[in-house]
């Protein structure tokens, strides 16, 4: 589970990331609301894939974790950009 | 390295094993796996027949839908062309975009997996031999029905994403577009059968050894394909219910004069359809990168990123559905969110590409047509992700949207994406099924014709949408400047289909099938295990795995394997079988007994095939019969499930001893039922989406709930039902004594939580709810009828056990058959308290 | 085969495809994402170019250049990087770009209802409040230099909006009303066409946007507040009494006279429109009387009966009197 954890950890905040600014949206529409939330959350969501890359680095007993850590690390990254990409938005 | 099961590595360093192996073994092996003969054909499980099955009809569609698509290009050669009358072509393309995106290209990335996993993963076959078969069955009868309503012009006419209202009874009265929704019925059945076998297949059927890190990228690649099935399609299956719902029952889900709203489709479509089209890309990349391995002679550089590649993929395309609807006036800031999501998911793609390119810089590239193809995937699959990156652009966009801008990317997209990749495909595996590889030099001629017929077609289109030509349109004006684009896409067309011929010839001049051993073999030097000399057992005996290639690594291995040198060199209980690994480390768990050929689920087949068929054609009481035949084959398939063999314990080589009989959490049967769960939770999640939708839509036409004794009721009851269940569990555990007890239990439960069903029924029908009246009647109904459906399936179920008990079938203590309903049936519950809770707490009491 | 009446009467103005009409804004909505579309397709062409050269290098490449494409790093800076840098400068301009488009209207806005019905367009010029003060079909026109809000909505099923020289399309769904704000810079004819698959002859539903300059546009709107002319010549006026007899008016209205069905596009000033069926066919006697007569060959589907019973003389008749309403 762990592993599992570690492999997938980053790309599902971005999903938590992108299905809350989605319900953001679609209850307060384009309001400053909205956009305060929406801002709000990307900086937890963006703050909490840098916990996780951190975490990642001390799980060097999980099964494979050699291969899965690294794996890990990358998945965080690309999750970051796209967490900070869709946090966009909410300046225009 | 750590263990995940605490099996000890250290094992594997027995193998291979010297010394002769016993008499007979072999010819045991190939007695219990023989080839069918007559007959037999049609009621063969295992999948090196049921995989070239597959691929084959898949082939044909890809044929039919291309034929359609030629004469579309005959009527668009010019303006006011009269080759086909409006209607005619309007149905031409709905089928043309249906047929080809669920009759061809998701089956036959599903049939690819079906055919080269187990040998890839060296398993003797896929974990539900019958499952494959009778998904396998249900989309050929059905597919081939579906495409003969065109004969008879009832074909669908609404376009293959069918937005109401259009498709609904007012504007589309007629049967056709029912032909469609049956039509994608089948696709949703054989879709979630195969993903369960892929899941389960992938996860727990490696050879030893072969821990993730060492897995085939296209194993990676069906992994992922399987979960984005089980997320996105049930998304499609609730939409297609609902609009049934709408034509059959009259429930307003679409009609906004009811509080229905048409956008509500439009989301549940496309939050399947745009995964879709990355379960359709994520399969062929996994082809494409082992195949650039092999056509680069070495390693794929960067596996890891590759890997991360396909799950970021999976993850992020659910993230980007409504960049279909950038046109449907959504507010400013949600569609923001959609366009950087969309940018998101190029970032992968790109990840990938460059991939391909380093693999192919490090290595030394053979020039053959396998490399062709490869080269040409790269080029097309770019440019099509190029324009994709254009469209991800809001304004952009708003222009380029429904037009022929955007038949040009999805076909640069889905041609480059997954068709080049698949003819490379055919180019490399032939020789793993046929006697004879397919020929060189017809190939360079199909590759040619092929890439150049596809940008002479497609390239044009890009202007053709700029120009204001929008897509979907039988004929154009002369004065609209689009003749010319659109003759020169028109003999692109025809230099397209021109290679695909060729192809087709190649096919039939060189292919020889041999499904069960005398293959070509390993022409082409590749090193993955699906090159292992194989027969219809497929590979003697399983190694142990200890790198991505093993075959280059170990250049014995193929010698050793055919010597019966590594694991279950033979039959150790008289029976298919094949080892069952841990999810992350492969390490062997327990001896899975496999099904052998069976006539029922192919009857099972037809009959569900005849359910929807008689159903469409309005024929209720065969289409009923018809039904009920469906469920008595699938029981009586059932029956001859979970018998434990006489061997406890065996021996699968070297003196290493795994269980022959295993329940709980670690069984097969377990991980598919869990499966099968995730697929309902997301149908009911889906049916959550749409409640809470149409309430934010409006609620003018919305009553209160019933009171809270009902809902007290509900939640009680659920929660007995759920206790029954579980503690039938713990009856069995107790001995043979308790059985009974077990068995009562379990009826009980099911016949607690249908009650609870009806007590939710009878509750909103004293509160006056009417489905024809409001978007809160026809979800709720939806709700209740889903639970129904559910706790209909309990009940069989039960009565499933009860008739197993009485004949003595259910294994004491722990047995699979009270198992896997039980957690069945405890699911139910938590699903009947927890949509009643929402309907009547959500708005009522908040 | 199709009739012939399209080739004979071919060319409709403002219609043109060449120069491409996205390629060639006429209007400021327009014209930012032409300079969007450039930008992109450049974009494209430069990255095509250099995954070419890529492949190109891995092939045929000197194995010192090949050895560097060759690894990880490239692949963080191929696939990830560059991407990462050019898509984010791309995001930022186009989410700018998407909020100032679709900025809320002003008040000062002329506003015009737009509704897509199978298989044409119904208008209707607001007035302040939002009443009705005008009823047309099949043809808007606006001041130029002026922004107009257009309220899209639908009667049926799902229509598309698309002028592409004024702007990008915006869908037309029933039960919701969209807004989209377009402009043209200079007086002309912009051809527009529905762009989401409405079903029949979705093919065949265009329409044109006519701007005029201001003055002309008053004067314009001036003159359709009364009834158009009262039919002129004998035949003029037995063509009336055919369009009230042959049962036109059951679904067409003529401001001034008793016909005031509704089902069908307003016809009070059908004679100055500059095309008929929708924005597929020219206007003049011809086509009228091909399009009167039968239809249903040239539009197959549309909801207007074929009358193939009436005799040449009566069309023409018909044709006579809906020409000089105008």
């Amino acid at each position: 589970m762990r592993s599992w954890i570690i492999l997938l950890g980053g790309l599902a905040l971005w999903a938590v990331h992108f299905f809350g600014l989605y319900f953001t949206g679609s209850i307060f529409l384009s309001s400053g609301t909205a956009r305060s939330i929406a801002g709000l959350f990307t900086l937890a969501c963006a703050a909490a894939t840098l916990l996780l890359m951190a975490w990642i680095n001390r799980q060097s007993e999980a099964v494979l974790a050699g291969w899965v850590s690294p794996a890990g690390r990358a998945g965080a990254v690309l999750a970051l950009i796209a967490i900070i990409w869709q946090g966009l938005p909410v300046l225009f | 390295m750590t263990s995940e099961t605490g099996f000890d590595p250290k094992l594997y360093d027995r193998f291979p094993t010297s010394g002769a192996r016993p008499r007979g073994e072999l010819e045991e092996l190939e007695r219990i796996w023989c080839a069918p003969k007559g007959w037999q054909y049609l009621t063969v499980v295992n999948n090196n027949y049921v995989g070239i099955y597959y691929v084959g009809a898949a082939f044909l569609f890809f044929l039919l839908a291309g034929i359609l698509a030629l004469v579309m290009r005959v009527q668009l050669a010019a303006p006011l062309m009269g080759v086909l009358p409006q209607e005619t072509y309007n149905q031409f393309f709905t089928m043309h975009g249906t047929v080809m995106m669920f009759l061809f290209a998701v089956p036959m990335v599903e049939a690819l997996g079906i055919m080269l996993l187990p040998q890839m993963l060296s398993a003797r076959d896929l974990p539900f031999p019958r499952l494959s078969a009778y998904a396998f069955w249900a989309y050929l009868v059905g597919g081939l029905a579906f495409f003969s309503s065109l004969f008879v012009g009832l074909a669908p006419n609404g376009g293959w994403f069918m937005y109401p209202p259009l498709t609904s009874t007012a504007y589309s009265p007629g049967i056709n577009t029912d032909f469609w929704l049956l039509g994608i019925g089948f696709i949703e059945i054989s879709a979630i059968a195969g993903a369960i076998e892929i899941v389960v297949g992938v996860l727990r059927t490696r050879a030893p050894g072969m821990t993730l890190d060492k897995m085939p990228i296209f194993a990676w690649a069906m992994l992922v394909f399987a979960i984005m099935i089980i997320i996105a399609f049930p998304a499609v299956i609730l939409g297609t219910l609902l609009l049934e719902f709408e034509r059959a029952f009259n429930w307003p889900f679409f009609d906004p004069t009811r509080g229905g709203d048409p956008l509500l489709w439009q989301h549940l479509f496309w939050f399947f359809g745009h995964p879709e089209v990355y379960i359709i890309f994520l399969p062929a990349a996994g082809l494409v990168s082992m195949m650039v391995a092999m056509v680069a002679r070495t390693d794929l550089v960067g596996y890891r990123l590759v890997v991360l590649a396909l799950l970021a993929t999976g993850f992020i395309s659910f993230g980007v559905w409504a960049h279909h609807m950038f046109t449907t006036g959504m507010p400013t800031l949600s569609v923001g969110f959609f366009s950087a999501a969309s940018m998101a998911v190029s970032v992968p793609a790109g990840i990938q590409v460059f991939a391909w390119i380093a693999t192919l810089a490090v290595g030394k590239v053979r020039y053959n047509t396998l490399a062709l193809f490869i080269i040409g995937t790269l080029i097309i699959f770019t440019m099509g992700g190029l324009t994709g990156v254009m469209v991800a652009l809001v304004p952009f966009d708003w222009q380029a949207h429904d037009s022929y801008f955007i038949v040009a990317h999805l076909h640069y997209v889905l041609i480059g994406g997954m068709v080049f990749p698949m003819f490379a495909a055919f180019y490399h595996w032939a020789p793993m099924v046929s006697r004879r590889a397919l020929s060189e030099r017809l190939g360079k001629w199909v590759f040619g014709l092929m890439f150049a017929g596809m940008h002479i077609a497609f390239l044009p289109m890009h202007l053709t949408g700029m120009m204001g030509m929008p897509r979907r349109v039988y004929t154009y004006l002369p004065d609209r400047g689009w003749d010319l684009p659109n003759l020169i896409s028109t003999v692109g067309a025809f230099v397209l289909a021109a290679g695909i011929a060729l192809f087709v010839i190649d096919l039939i001049r060189n292919v020889r099938l041999a499904p069960g051993g005398g293959n070509a073999g390993n022409i082409y030097g590749a090193g993955t295990l699906e090159w292992l000399p194989t027969e219809l057992y497929s590979t003697r005996s399983i190694p142990v795995v200890k790198s991505r290639q093993p075959l280059w690594d170990d250049p014995d291995l193929s010698k050793d394997v055919e010597e019966g040198r590594y694991f279950l060199p033979g039959s150790v209980t008289g029976n298919r079988e094949t080892i069952v690994t841990s999810p992350l480390m492969a390490e062997p768990q327990y001896l899975q007994i496999m099904p052998g050929p069976s006539v029922w689920p192919l009857l099972s087949a037809v009959f569900t095939a005849g359910f929807f068929l008689l159903l469409t054609v309005q024929a209720y009481g065969a289409g009923l019969v018809s039904g009920v035949l469906a469920i008595l084959a699938v029981l009586r398939w059932m029956w001859e499930t979970d018998r434990p063999v006489k061997q406890p314990f065996v021996d699968i080589g070297a003196g290493i001893n795994v269980p022959t009989y295993v329940t709980g959490t670690s069984t097969h049967g377990w991980w598919a039922m869990v499966v099968l769960m995730i697929v309902i939770g997301m149908i009911f999640l889906m049916t959550v989406f749409s409640y809470l939708y149409l309430y934010g839509r409006s609620t003018r036409f919305w009553i209160d709930p019933p009171d809270a004794v009902s809902l007290a009721l509900i939640v009680g009851g659920a929660a007995l039902s759920a206790l029954l269940a579980a503690g039938s569990r713990r009856a069995l555990l107790k001995g043979d004594g308790r059985k009974r007890l077990a068995i009562w239990l379990l009826i009980l439960a099911s016949i607690v939580i249908s009650a609870v069903t009806f007590i939710d029924y009878r509750s909103w029908l004293a509160a006056g709810l009417d489905p024809e009246a409001s978007g809160q009647g026809a979800v709720i109904h939806a709700f209740i009828g889903l639970q129904a459906c559910l706790s209909g399936i309990a009940l069989l179920m039960a009565a499933f056990v009860a008739a197993r008990g009485a004949r003595n079938f259910i294994p004491v203590p722990r047995s699979n058959v009270i198992d896997l309903p039980a957690i069945f049936i405890i699911f139910t519950a938590a699903l009947g308290a927890a949509g009643p809770g929402l309907v009547r707490l959500f708005p009522g009491t908040l | 085969m199709q009739p012939l009446i399209f080739t004979r009467f071919m060319t409709v103005e403002g219609l043109a495809g060449w120069p491409p009409p996205v390629f060639d804004p006429a209007g400021p909505f327009a014209g930012s994402i032409t300079t969007l579309a450039w930008v992109l397709t450049g974009m494209a062409v430069a990255v095509l170019a250099i995954v070419l050269l890529a492949i190109w290098t891995a092939l045929k490449g000197r194995p010192a250049l090949r050895k560097r494409l060759g690894g990880e790093r490239m692949i963080w800076i191929g696939g990830v990087a560059f991407p990462v840098v050019v898509l984010t400068l791309l995001l930022i301009w186009g989410l700018s770009l998407t909020s100032g488009i679709s900025k809320p209207i002003a008040g000062t806005d002329m506003r015009i209802r737009v509704s897509g019905e199978m298989w044409w367009w119904r208008v209707s010029y607001l007035d302040g409040q939002g009443r009705e003060i005008l009823r047309d079909a099949n043809e808007i026109h606006i001041p130029a230099g002026q922004t107009v809000a257009l309220e899209l909505t639908s009667a049926d099923v799902i229509h598309s909006f698309w002028v592409p020289r004024l702007s990008g399309k915006l869908d037309m769904i029933p039960g919701r009303t969209n807004v989209m704000r377009i402009q043209a810079d200079k007086p002309g004819v912009y051809g527009g066409q529905c762009a989401e698959y409405c079903g029949g002859p979705h093919a065949l539903m265009g329409f044109v946007v006519v701007a005029h300059t201001p003055e002309d546009f008053g004067r314009w709107m001036a003159s359709r507040q009364a009834p158009p002319p009262a039919p002129a010549t004998n035949e003029a006026r037995r063509g009336a009494a055919l369009f009230a007899s042959a049962g036109c008016a059951a679904c067409h209205a003529v401001a001034g006279t008793s016909a005031n069905g509704l089902a069908g596009p307003d016809l009070s000033y059908v004679g100055a429109r500059r095309t008929l069926g929708a924005g597929i066919l020219p206007n003049n006697r011809g086509a009228m009387i091909g399009w009167i007569g039968n239809s249903q060959a040239i539009k197959p589907a549309n909801r207007m009966p074929a009358y193939t019973m009436l005799p040449a003389e009566d069309l023409k008749a018909i044709a006579v009197y809906l020409e000089g309403l105008k």
